[in-house]
C-alpha cells in the first residue's frame, strides 16, 4: 500500500498545520503533528482505500487547520508570547537594516554603525516575537559584516585597482545585503505569529 | 454557546468514554461524534488529549494492529479515574442548580 502520509493533500493540510503553530512550544507543536499524522494513518488504513475522496472525508472529520490551530493554541493558557506592538518591531527591523548604512555619517558613522547593531540585537533577543531558532539565524546575518565588508573590501580593491573610496562603498552595500535580508525575514515572520494570535 | 458549554465538559466525556477499557484515537473520536451535541472536529481532540496525558489523567501505549499501521491506545490512570469520580459525584447537583435557574418561576 501507498504511504498515506505522502499524499499531496496530506502534506498540504499538515504543512499548513505546521506554519500556523509557530506560537506554539516546540515539543506540543512536533506532538500535535505527530498525532495527526498517526491518525490519518490509522483512519486511512481503516478506509481501506486511499483514493482522494478518502482522504478528503478523512481530513474533513479533523477539521480545517484553523480550527485545530485555535484548539492547540487555546490549551496553552498563559504560554503565548504576548504579542509586542508592530511598531515595537519596526523599530527593531530598522535599527537592523541601518546599522550598516550607518557607518556612511561622516565622524560619527562606525559608532552609530555599532550602537544601532547592539539594539537591534538587544531588541531581538528581548522580543517574544520570534523563536530561539529565528533570532540565532538572525543574529549571525546581522553580525555578519565584520566578516563580509573586509572580505568584499579586499574583492573590490583588487577589482577596481586600489582601496578607493568607490571599492569601500560598494563592500558597504554589498554587505549590508545580508542584514537587510535578515530584516525582512524577521518582518515576515512576525507578520505571521501576529495573525495566529489574533484567532 | 454550545462550544462553550462542551468545553468544560468534553474532557470529562472522554475520560468516561476510557473507564471501561482503553480505546485508540480514531476509535475515541468516532465514539464521542456519534453523540451529536459532543461532536466537533476531531482535530480539535487531540490538543485535549495531549494535556491528559501531560497532566497524568491518562496514558498512551502503541499496540500493534492485525491491518495497518499500530494504534495509540489511551487507558485511564488511577488519577484519571478519581478525576472523573469526583465529576460523576458533582454533576448531579451542577446539573439541578442549573434546572434550578432556568425553570420559570423558581428563581425567587
Amino acid at each position: 500500500m501507498n504511504d498515506p502520509l505522502a499524499h499531496p493533500l496530506v502534506l498540504a493540510y499538515l504543512s499548513s498545520i505546521e506554519e500556523r503553530t509557530t506560537a506554539l512550544p516546540d515539543a506540543r507543536r512536533q506532538e500535535l503533528l505527530a498525532d495527526l499524522r498517526e491518525h490519518i494513518e490509522v483512519a486511512l488504513a481503516e478506509s481501506g482505500t486511499l483514493d482522494e475522496t478518502s482522504v478528503r472525508r478523512v481530513l474533513d472529520q479533523l477539521g480545517t487547520p484553523g480550527e485545530i490551530t485555535a484548539a492547540a493554541l487555546a490549551e496553552e493558557p498563559g504560554n503565548h508570547p504576548t504579542p509586542e506592538t508592530s511598531r515595537h518591531t519596526s523599530i527593531t527591523l530598522c535599527l537592523a537594516a541601518l546599522a550598516l548604512p550607518a557607518a556612511l555619517v561622516p565622524v560619527a558613522g562606525p559608532l552609530l554603525s555599532l550602537a544601532a547593531t547592539v539594539a537591534a540585537l538587544v531588541r531581538l533577543w528581548k522580543s517574544p516575537q520570534w523563536v530561539r531558532r529565528e533570532k540565532r539565524q538572525a543574529t549571525l546575518l546581522l553580525l555578519s559584516p565584520v566578516v563580509t565588508v573586509p572580505a568584499f573590501a579586499v574583492i573590490c580593491s583588487v577589482a577596481l585597482g586600489g582601496l578607493t573610496a568607490i571599492a569601500l562603498l560598494t563592500a558597504l552595500l554589498l554587505a549590508a545585503f545580508l542584514p537587510v535580508a535578515a530584516a525582512v525575514r524577521l518582518g515576515r515572520s512576525a507578520t505571521r505569529l501576529r495573525q495566529q494570535l489574533s484567532w | 454557546m454550545a462550544s462553550q458549554l462542551r468545553k468544560g465538559v468534553l474532557e470529562y466525556c472522554v475520560l468516561a468514554l476510557l473507564r471501561d477499557g482503553p480505546r485508540y484515537g480514531v476509535e475515541l473520536l468516532a465514539e464521542l461524534a456519534r453523540v451529536e451535541v459532543m461532536a466537533t472536529s476531531q482535530g480539535t481532540i487531540y490538543p485535549l488529549l495531549s494535556r491528559l496525558r501531560r497532566t497524568g489523567l491518562a496514558d498512551t501505549h502503541l499496540q500493534e494492529s492485525e491491518s495497518g499501521p499500530p494504534r495509540r491506545y489511551y487507558t485511564l490512570t488511577d488519577a484519571g479515574r478519581s478525576a472523573l469520580e469526583e465529576f460523576t459525584a458533582n454533576w448531579p447537583s451542577f446539573r439541578n442548580a442549573v434546572d434550578h435557574f432556568l425553570a420559570p418561576g423558581e428563581t425567587t
